[in-house]
């Protein structure tokens, strides 16, 4: 492996990240995703090599490679502010394809007692993250699109993939949280939002946490030069009716409203 | 003020945030963890150091056994840097050490006129403070003649944050980039950047170095305080008294005015950056880890207060995890916090039309005000500080 196949491609490192996972954390966005969600809010995360970018006039790269030590040094830096529940969170992209590469970088903050989550869409083959699975203290899930055809047509995933590693991380008594991005076209499409529910209520003491898609992506589609897909607003209303039917399955569930 | 510290009470900082939230800009925060140490390393009896209130804004004080003033007059960081570039050899600048030597060179400078100022001040007898200030009757001098218990002054400070950064940015384009030389940051800065706006937009578009904790900034800003901590920390004004200094000043408008432009993209007039802030930070504990880092030790804790903006949606939603951002500060070991709870959109409504907004009030220097009472001047810094930091959230 040359030196620079064994660095991390990071796009950004978000301090003070209230809205991650528990407690104050530091969040990595790691560069390279196996997914193509139309409303992705972080398409420089998508590729896995560095892109340049061109933004009001000026141009630039999407993704810094680091060493062990550099990231160690910057996710170190708030160590204080982690207290007891924060720490640091690993997005993306996809963070499960990443960890053999952040295996020592994992080693040493659990280590040093830090709390590490990861936020993932959890369609990544056993093999690849299933050896890490105790390196990892709360594993935020997306919940997206369960009809396989839809899944594989829209996202290019593979939902049966999605339900076998829940089943490993749910056999091995992990912390889960699910994450449902909101938007009217895809998740919440009447006949998904009818297997989300009835997926909810299959694992009713995970808790939840919902939220509207957004366009915030938008200038970082034009940097890249690529089409974004218009997503309609979902109101804070809506947003409110879908957490009353959620609980209305007998689950836990919170409105994050970034 | 709220003086906190490991122990404080969940409750209480808990309303100490609610109450920040409201946008009063009170309390502020004081770090009895930072302070206390420095008032008794300085030779404060520990009962009075435990005892500890603030003069004017920021300065730490002994109520009652103290004389002398603390806000004695503002030291302009940025002077030094001014007078190099207009008075030295540019030629024999080789290096960015040569260029801290010969800062220093000026600096020293700037603190013997400092001292000069300060001695000029003769103390008048003051029979009616001397009953009230402990030590006068005991020793049986008039305060005047060094009666206190503790006489000692202070001097607040301004600009630090923009002779860093320009210092850096010299470092960056001159030194190791090679982009200008020295000439041509003169001619920018004497000119007010007249033929040189892409120069300009550049350094707008550099990040601003101080306030990031970062090891060569700190150690910077470090250098720079050892030096004029060094070099002032005693004057003979009838009386020998100790020197204090700090890092906040509430003249950052008053003595920019008419000053010249600074290699940091500041503009001739322009306001210097506030206290220790930088609203390009994207993380307020970046800040937090910076002012913690430093050492305020000896004579340098006249007041070294972290000026924040915030925008009310930040807090209001996130009341609890602030309070950890409060809670990691205190163990980090800030000296001095405020906060002003205020949005850019609130600010220039109520610029455009005062009659909306009677009640909004802001942080100034170290108490609030009804923002419609400012002068204009003042009440653009506020808007361009809160539409910067704004940015963080996005």
């Amino acid at each position: 492996m040359s030196k620079s196949d064994s660095k991390i491609l990071v796009t950004n490192i978000q301090r003070m990240c209230f809205h991650d996972g528990p407690g104050i954390r530091t969040t990595v966005f790691l560069k390279g995703c196996n997914l193509r969600c139309p409303w992705c809010a972080n398409p420089e995360n998508i590729s896995f090599e560095r892109q340049t970018y061109e933004k009001d006039g000026h141009t630039g790269i999407y993704g810094r490679l680091y060493n062990e030590d550099e990231l160690l040094d910057e996710l170190m830096k708030d160590r204080v502010f982690y207290g007891k529940d924060g720490g640091i969170t690993f997005s993306g992209g996809e963070p499960l394809l990443h960890l053999e590469k952040l295996k020592d970088v994992l080693y040493k903050l659990r280590k040093e007692g830090i709390s590490i989550a990861v936020e993932t869409a959890l369609q990544v083959p056993k093999e690849i993250w299933y050896p890490f699975i105790n390196m990892i203290d709360l594993y935020i899930v997306d919940v997206k699109i369960l009809l396989p055809d839809k899944c594989k047509e829209i996202l290019g995933g593979d939902i049966n993939i999605y339900y076998e590693n829940i089943n490993q991380l749910c056999g091995n008594e992990k912390n889960i949280l699910f994450r449902l991005p909101i938007n009217k076209e895809f998740t919440f499409q009447t006949e998904n939002a009818e297997a989300i529910m009835s997926f909810l209520s299959q694992h009713k003491d995970i808790p939840i946490e919902i939220f509207a898609t957004h366009m915030l992506g938008e200038i970082k589609y034009q940097s890249l030069n690529k089409e974004s897909i218009p997503i309609e607003a979902v109101s804070g209303m809506e947003l409110e009716n879908i957490a009353i039917l959620i609980r209305k399955q007998g689950c836990q569930v919170n409105i994050n409203s970034i | 003020m709220l003086r906190v510290n490991g122990n404080t009470p969940e409750d209480l900082l808990k309303l100490a945030v609610e109450c920040i939230s409201t946008g009063l800009g009170t309390p502020i925060l004081a770090n009895d963890e930072v302070i206390i140490p420095c008032l008794l390393e300085f030779g404060i009896n520990e009962e009075d150091a435990y005892k500890y209130t603030t003069s004017a804004c920021w300065e730490p004080l002994i109520g009652g056994k103290s004389v002398g003033n603390n806000n004695h007059t503002p030291l302009n960081y940025l002077r030094a840097l001014d007078n190099l570039f207009k008075r030295d050899n540019l030629e024999l600048v080789r290096d960015f050490d040569q260029l801290i030597d010969r800062y220093f060179f000026y600096l020293e400078r700037n603190l013997k006129a400092v001292k000069r100022v300060i001695k000029s001040h003769i103390p008048t007898r003051d029979v009616l403070l001397s009953v009230f200030t402990y030590g006068c009757y005991e020793s049986g001098k008039d305060v005047s003649q060094g009666g206190a218990l503790y006489n000692n002054l202070g001097i607040t400070s301004v600009a630090m944050g923009n002779t860093i950064n320009s210092l850096l940015n010299i470092k960056k384009y001159v030194f190791d980039e090679k982009v200008y030389t020295l000439y041509d940051v003169k001619r920018m800065i004497t000119s007010d950047y007249a033929e040189d706006e892409d120069a300009l937009s550049l350094l707008k578009d550099t990040e601003s170095y101080y306030g990031k904790d970062d090891k060569k900034v700190i150690a910077l800003t470090q250098k720079i305080m050892d030096f004029v901590s060094d070099k002032l920390n005693y004057v003979e004004d009838g009386i020998e008294k100790k020197i204090k200094i700090g890092l906040s000043g509430s003249a950052y408008m008053e003595a920019a005015r008419g000053f010249a432009a600074s290699f940091d993209g500041r503009k001739e007039g322009a306001p210097f950056v506030v206290h220790i802030s930088n609203e390009g930070n994207l993380a307020f504990t970046e800040i937090t880890n910076f002012a913690a880092k430093l050492d305020y030790g000896d004579n340098r804790f006249n007041g070294n207060v972290i000026d924040l903006m915030i925008n009310p949606d930040f807090i209001n939603r996130n009341q609890e995890k602030f309070l950890l951002f409060l809670n990691g500060s205190i163990q980090t070991g800030f000296f001095e916090m405020q906060m002003n709870v205020v949005s850019s959109k609130d600010l220039i409504e109520a610029k455009k039309n005062p009659d909306k907004f009677p009640n909004l009030i802001v942080r100034v220097w170290g108490f609030s005000a009804y923002f419609n009472d400012l002068t204009e001047d003042y009440k653009e810094v506020l808007i361009q500080r809160a539409l910067a930091s704004e940015k963080r959230l996005i």
